[in-house]
């Protein structure tokens, strides 16, 4: 056994750790935590059982044992909290969407993140079709202590209008050295593989080819047929392995096929084969020191991974330092700094247009090898041939035509990967120092100052040689260039906070705070990029530009928000709880006279079990209750117009026009909400039981009005809308087996949300939200529930498809409602094992409902390139699709099905028919660990070591939407819901993770 | 009580805070980086830029007038020669570029010229040359979608739905605007050193009056007398009489590049092709600027067919070199259409300033000469196609569709009146018939419903086949 645990350590002394000196063993005892303690707004240390609001907390330890780590924190809350949904993307180092008690602004919204009582940003960030991820996955995982994520208005009033949409308060790790005083260390480290979960992969068909339709377009000089290169689509002839064609890589000199006409059949490696085994490689060193008091805790993490397409790596390292210091008894100091260095290539392009996944599900043909097409780019793209002729290497399989190579619509999906890749570096510092005084044993005085930085450095490239496209500043079409934007973010907040707490008499105690915020935020962001195209091949450089440069794009705001506020808690008898706040803001982005703004709240909640006593079953019984408003100001600059250059014209100066209407008199916005709940603990909390009900009313909301263009603007910055959103929230916890060496714990999260969109605006009933390629868009229409799908339906006769006597297609009635994307509840399932140094765990994940349109079956049925399109005889004879003509009799009338126009995709079917429901159950995340005996581990220097096997996302037990994970979405924020397009299959991720503590 | 004086203390000191910080943190919302008011010339350029740019784009998301006559057909995606108006929300996008990206702009410069510091006269010819770009694009607008939005368009704050107006009361009164406004110029001054005629105020006048002689011309089968006198005045004030005066929207190739060179270069798409009709009725008539516009294919013009899949590109006849060229200017109201409208207005018995046969003459001869056709061929073409006054609307009709090749606006308004040369509703037509008027943006339903609904019924269904009102027969 020795053996094993020295291999061990030298896998985790090879993953490049710094050198530590290992103290001898001891014994330790954690440092008990006080039982029922939780983190609440500003910091605020409360007992959970005097909380008149739901608020869930999750361990550190259960947020990163059971999973792989995915590198972003917010993924990993998935199915773990009532009430919280968690969308999570599979770009490569990209979003993960956090909503919790379903959307209250039109516009969508996030929660709040605060870490030890400060504010930090969470913003998702998607610029050029790129998801650049958000902001959360700076956080070291390893610095969590815990995650309360306060749900309600009441739990997050004091957090103002940025806690409108909730708020996910993350406590930092304290040092705990060992009891002799000396450093702890703990070194962990982790593998992680990803292989693709087929299920989230297109399924082509085999029988046909290129083409738009079944005849070849052109014949070569010898009579041979070419292959319809330029058709981006397997809609085209038979194959016959007899049948000799020239293909696309018939015309490359670095081709075996040079000249030579090849049998007209299926690629032998189809596109799955692109992508790449993502791998991970995670190290972590913790030093730590101390107790109570006096403790510095000290961690440095780096992770490594590489993603599924090729040509793309992340780095990150993080360090960051804690330090708690009582100057005197009465004086106490926290420091707390974490820095995060990222470097990231070749991040997932998201959407439509340049998206090789995109490409792989919509337009493709069947005829062309991967595997060929990899062959030939890095035979072309080396620098002693690459040249205008072969495109620098972009040699295609959807060229022009026999004479022309260049790229019809897709660019080699490995030039595009090894060439056209994006990069960013990003720096990230969150700092805080705070003073606490003991003025006297009933009041402390706190100052904070917190300050949250993060520099992006974002470059795009576009290869000489690749499809012209909407490219950099002007937008215009071009096949090559270079841009970069520099972003600057920072956050600074300054809190003063008056702690008081008296008993009034021996059983009613009185506590709170007093206190004031100024928070400031500024923006910066600079983007340039070259006109033109690059003079020379492979300098990414704006110097390298064809044409002059335009003025680079400047962005820069500054806001501020001053506040005060009050908090008073009375405790009666541990019985009876109330409390109250009060918070006034006066807002930088509202105008003057509007601008100022308050907003209380009340809680209560009574504990029965003390007072029925019912302890000898119920051993703890709450009921809760409170009311609370919020309010919200604008973004920056609404109020007046701004012009932005588009650039210069003979001399004169073109420039953007203004589409919304600004507007001078906003006023502030405003949520009510009102919830009741209550919490039960049965036989010695073998049983335990939370329940909520909350109904939120989110009126006077900012926003960007789509009004008649005919009165001079798209639309008008206005306070409109009311959203209502009721809901349930159960957790329920068992623990079925409980011996003393066997634990078996159930965990159970589930929450139903009901969103109601009652108004937008006296006469307007629908507000446009995004729209998605393919003719649907995503909308806040009035009495639906936000997110409604609007697109082309079929027209209905009886109940009947009706088609058109003229075409024999189906007749499509347009502006229809055809889906939502709220789903109608959530859930997750946890059970967990532990017998002696074992333990096994796994997560079920579920949502039911919230429709998907999705822009890939759209596309791809039509262009031909799922295998439902070529089965049996479907594509050789004219087809009557299901329906009644006009008059109600079925449709006789037969679609040739020779060309893409027949029966099936996007032509011939409406928006409708591609809406799916987003339901699913995954295998979330699955571990088994194992703790070595302490007995294994006398006589080395270590004295805690685990070892774990870990997965994520090992079965999608169900899902509607083919082809495609229906959590897969374009990126955060709007984007999150409802729309699969070209995404990137999911992949089944397994680890081994190893911990030791010396 | 020591702590509630306390805490009392120190809620007096926030609300200071508050309170003294007031103009400061407001000031915090100025960006520092965008102005919030435009010099009246820049908001100009830019309305000329858009409603130039967009009232000349082939691309299928927009106008799509060069489907409308058929005078382009498609490759591998012919759904826009299949008349759908739907999916790409064609209607919905010229609308908008041509409210709120164009007229909008002009509306905003007409207010700020007010406070911009200007001697009398080049004040009356700056707010002169706003006038009359707002006016032509109105005049592109009714002619578009019939009735419009007008009298109560362009009143964000006081008006979010604005009540469609009657088309031909529209252009009774954008006929009233051009006498005034064109009473007003004093061609003495300057006026803007604009993109299109660079301030000088006589082309200016000559283009107002030649959108007159437009409008007028469209009155002819509705209101034949009333067209006569507006013809006739147009005429009379003074229209374009060179190809100097034509309307021009002038391109750098820079950032700002000609709107077919962008559809048929830049975009390295092979999406348009001339169309069999184009080439087929200029084969017959063994017309030279076949050559000028067209490539051949096997040695032969060969036309894609209208409204059907011509798949591969290549095996079809390209639109030359001669219209992808970055910096050719949108020629939105050339010399050869005034030329045409006047052989129409002398062939409906105006009073033209010459026979219909002269006028025809001339105009086919201007087209040929701005196709840089030499006068002897041209010379030799007329007399071999002579005017036909037993046929004149096909005399005058194909040759103003020819001559209107790549202008496809001004090609509609001659196909819709003239009915010829004789468009034909391909098989695999979305529509009933050739589309005669752009249908309603589909988010006015939304955004506008009443109204747009009453405008509907009005005009007879809101529906590519509805005639507008001037489209008698």
């Amino acid at each position: 056994m020795k053996k094993l645990t020295a291999s061990l350590l030298v896998l985790v002394l090879t993953s490049s750790m710094a050198i530590v000196s290992a103290q001898e063993k001891k014994d330790t005892i954690k440092a008990k935590e006080i039982e029922g303690v939780v983190v609440t707004a500003l910091g605020i240390k409360r007992e959970k059982k005097s909380l008149g609001y739901a608020s869930q907390e999750i361990k550190g330890s259960a947020l990163t044992d059971g999973t792989t780590n995915t590198g972003n924190i917010a993924a990993q809350l998935s199915g773990k909290v009532a009430g919280l949904n968690v969308t999570t993307n599979n770009n490569f180092g990209g979003s993960s969407n956090l909503l919790i008690r379903g959307v209250k602004t039109l516009g969508g919204g996030n929660p709040l993140i605060v870490i030890d009582g400060s504010p930090v940003n969470n913003a998702s960030t998607r610029e050029n079709s790129i998801d650049y991820g958000n902001a959360l996955s700076d956080i070291n995982q390893e610095d969590i202590e815990s995650i309360n994520v306060l749900k309600g208005a009441a739990a997050s009033a004091l957090y103002g209008e940025r806690g409108l949409n909730g708020v996910i308060v993350i406590t930092t790790k304290n040092g705990k050295g060992k009891d002799d005083g000396s450093w702890g260390v703990t070194l962990s480290s982790a593998i992680q593989v990803g292989f693709i979960d087929k299920s989230t992969f297109p399924e082509y068909q085999t029988r046909y080819g290129a083409g738009y339709s079944q005849k070849f377009g052109t014949q070569a000089s010898d009579g041979l047929n070419n292959a319809n290169f330029g058709a981006d689509a397997s809609w085209g002839p038979k194959f016959d392995p007899n049948l000799l064609v020239y293909q696309w890589d018939s015309f490359n000199p670095l081709s075996p096929n040079y000249q030579k006409a090849t049998p007209w059949v299926a690629a032998k490696n189809g596109p799955i084969k692109f992508f790449e085994n993502p791998a991970s490689y995670i190290n972590s060193v913790t030093l730590e020191k101390g107790q109570k008091g006096k403790n510095i805790s000290f961690n440095y993490e780096n992770m490594m991974s590489d993603g599924l397409i090729p040509n793309s790596h992340l780095n990150k390292n993080n360090f960051s330092l804690k330090i708690n210091y009582d100057l005197t008894p009465k004086l106490h100091t926290s420091f707390y700094s974490t820095m995060t260095l990222q470097e990231t290539k070749g991040r997932s392009i998201t959407g439509y247009s340049n998206n090789i996944a995109t490409g792989f599900r919509q337009w493709w043909q069947t005829n062309v090898d991967i595997k060929d097409l990899q062959n030939l780019y890095f035979a072309n793209v080396d620098p002693r041939v690459a040249n205008a002729s072969n495109n620098y290497g972009n040699v295609t399989w959807n060229r022009k035509s026999a004479a022309n190579g260049a790229p019809a619509y897709w660019n080699n999906p490995y030039f595009q990967a090894y060439q056209n890749y994006s990069s960013d570096k990003r720096y990230r510092s969150f700092t805080y120092g705070q003073l606490t005084y003991d003025v006297i044993d009933n009041i402390s005085v706190t100052g904070k100052v917190s300050y949250d930085r993060s520099n992006l450095m974002a470059e795009t490239r576009l290869a000489v040689g690749s499809l012209p496209q909407a490219f950099g500043q002007s937008n215009n079409s071009i096949g090559s260039g270079y841009g970069r934007r520099d972003i600057l973010q920072t956050e600074t907040n300054y809190d003063l906070m008056v702690n008081y707490k008296f008993d009034i008499t021996d059983n009613i105690n009185l506590s709170g705070v007093v206190g004031g915020n100024i928070r400031r935020n500024y923006y910066n962001s600079i983007y340039a990029s070259t006109e033109g195209g690059l003079i020379v091949p492979g300098i990414y450089a704006l110097s390298n530009s064809k044409k002059a440069p335009l003025a680079p794009d400047e962005n820069q705001f500054t806001t501020q928000t001053n506040s005060g506020y009050v908090t008073a808690s009375f405790d009666f008898f541990k019985k009876f709880y109330i409390d109250g706040t009060w918070r006034v803001d006066q807002s930088s982005t509202l105008p003057a006279g509007n601008n100022v703004y308050n907003y209380p709240s009340v809680t209560g909640s009574v504990i029965m079990s003390e007072i029925l006593n019912t302890k000898s079953w119920m051993n703890f019984w709450k009921l809760r209750a409170n009311y609370a408003e919020v309010g919200g100001t604008a973004d920056p600059y609404q109020l007046a117009n701004n012009y932005r250059s588009s650039g210069i014209l003979s001399g004169v100066g073109i420039y953007n026009s203004i589409l919304n209407q600004p507007n001078p008199n906003l006023k502030p916005q405003r949520s009510k909400e009102f919830e009741i709940g209550t919490e039960a603990h049965f036989l010695k909390d073998r049983i335990t039981i939370d329940f909520a009900y909350y109904k939120t009313k989110t009126i006077d909301q900012i926003i960007s009005l789509p009004i008649s263009s005919g009165a001079g603007f798209t639309a008008k910055i206005i306070n409109a809308g009311r959203i209502d959103n009721t809901g349930y929230e159960v957790q329920l916890g068992l623990v079925p087996v409980k011996l003393k060496d066997f634990t078996w714990n159930i965990d159970v999260n589930w929450s139903k949300n009901k969103n109601e969109v009652v108004s937008l605006y006296p006469g307007i009933t629908n507000l446009l939200l995004n729209s998605f390629q393919g003719g649907v868009s995503l909308n806040a229409r009035v009495g639906e529930s936000w997110g409604t799908l609007v697109g082309a339906d079929y027209t209905y006769l009886n109940g009947e498809k009706v088609i058109d006597p003229k075409t024999g297609k189906y007749l499509q009635n347009p502006n229809q409602v055809i889906g939502n994307t709220t789903p109608d509840w959530i859930g997750g399932i946890r059970n967990s094992f532990s017998y002696k140094g074992f333990s096994l765990s796994f997560l079920i994940d579920m949502r039911k409902g919230g429709d998907i349109f999705s822009t890939d079956m759209y596309y791809g049925l039509s262009s031909g390139l799922y295998k439902e399109t070529a089965e049996g005889d479907f594509r050789d004879k004219p087809i009557v699709v299901p329906g009644v003509l006009p008059d109600g009799t079925p449709n006789n009338i037969a679609i040739s099905q020779v060309d893409n126009s027949g029966s099936t995709g996007y032509k011939t079917q409406p928006a409708r028919e591609f809406v799916y429901d987003g339901s699913f159950i995954k295998l979330r995340e699955a571990s088994i660990g194992y703790m070595l005996p302490k007995s294994l581990l006398a006589g080395t220097k270590i004295y805690d070591a685990k070892i774990s096997i870990v997965g994520r996302n090992l079965w999608i037990i169900h899902k509607n939407l083919p082809y495609a994970d229906p959590e897969a979405m374009v990126g955060g924020g709007l984007n999150s819901y409802g729309w699969s397009i070209g995404s990137m299959p999911t992949t089944r991720d397994l680890g081994i993770n190893v911990t030791f503590k010396f | 009580m020591k702590n509630i004086i306390k805490i009392s203390l120190v809620s007096a000191c926030i609300g200071l805070a508050l309170s003294s910080c007031q103009s400061d943190l407001t000031s915090l919302n100025d960006d520092p980086k965008h102005p919030s008011v435009l010099p009246s010339d820049n908001l100009l350029a830019t309305a000329l830029y858009q409603s130039s740019y967009y009232m000349d784009n082939p691309s299928v998301n927009f106008n799509n007038y060069r489907f409308f006559t058929q005078q382009w057909a498609e490759t591998q995606y012919p759904d826009e020669t299949q008349y759908n108006l739907v999916t790409r929300n064609q209607p919905r996008n010229h609308f908008n570029r041509m409210y709120v990206y164009s007229i909008n702009n002009l509306k905003q410069a007409k207010m700020n010229l007010m406070n911009e510091v200007e001697t009398d006269d080049i004040r009356a010819n700056k707010l002169a040359t706003l006038e009359i770009e707002e006016i032509f694009i109105w005049e592109n607008i009714v002619d578009t979608y019939g009735d419009v939005p007008y009298s109560e368009a362009f009143k964000p704050d006081e008006i979010l739905t604005p009540k469609y107006d009657d088309a031909k009361t529209i252009y009774l009164d954008l006929i009233k605007r051009i006498d005034a406004v064109t009473a007003t110029i004093k061609p003495a001054a300057t006026g803007y050193s604009d993109l299109v005629y660079g301030g000088n105020m006589t082309k200016w006048k000559k283009f107002a009056n030649s959108i007159k002689l437009r409008l007028g011309m469209n009155l002819a089968d509705v209101d034949p007398a009333l067209s006569k006198t507006i013809v006739e005045s147009a005429i009379a004030s003074g229209v374009i009489s060179s190809d100097d005066d034509a309307y021009k929207f002038k391109y750098d190739g820079n950032t700002f590049s000609n709107p077919v060179f962008d559809n048929l270069v830049a975009s390295n798409r092979n999406d348009f092709l001339p169309s069999e009709l184009a080439i087929n009725t200029m084969s017959t008539l063994s017309d030279p600027r076949m050559d000028v516009w067209f490539t051949k294919v096997g040695g032969v013009y060969k036309g894609g067919v209208f409204g059907e899949l011509n798949d591969p590109y290549t095996n079809f006849s390209q639109l030359s070199s001669y219209f992808r060229s970055a910096t050719a200017a949108s020629n939105l109201f050339s010399y050869a259409e005034v030329a045409f409208l006047k052989a129409e207005a002398a062939a409906r018995g105006y009073s033209a300033g010459g026979t219909a046969a002269e006028l025809y003459a001339a105009a086919v001869k201007e087209s040929m000469r701005e196709n840089g056709i030499s006068g002897t061929i041209a010379d030799a073409y007329v007399l071999a196609h002579p005017y036909n006054p037993a046929n004149w609307k096909q005399s005058i009709g194909v040759q103003a569709w020819i001559a209107m090749f790549n202008k496809g606006f001004a090609s509609w308004n001659f196909t819709r009146r003239l009915d010829y040369p004789i468009l034909v509703n391909p098989p695999k037509s979305n529509l009933s018939s050739v589309p005669y008027r752009m249908p309603y943006s589909d988010q006015e339903y939304v955004l506008n419903g009443a109204n747009v609904k009453a405008a509907g019924d009005k005009i007879g269904g809101d529906k590519a086949t509805t005639k507008l009102f001037w489209d008698k027969n």
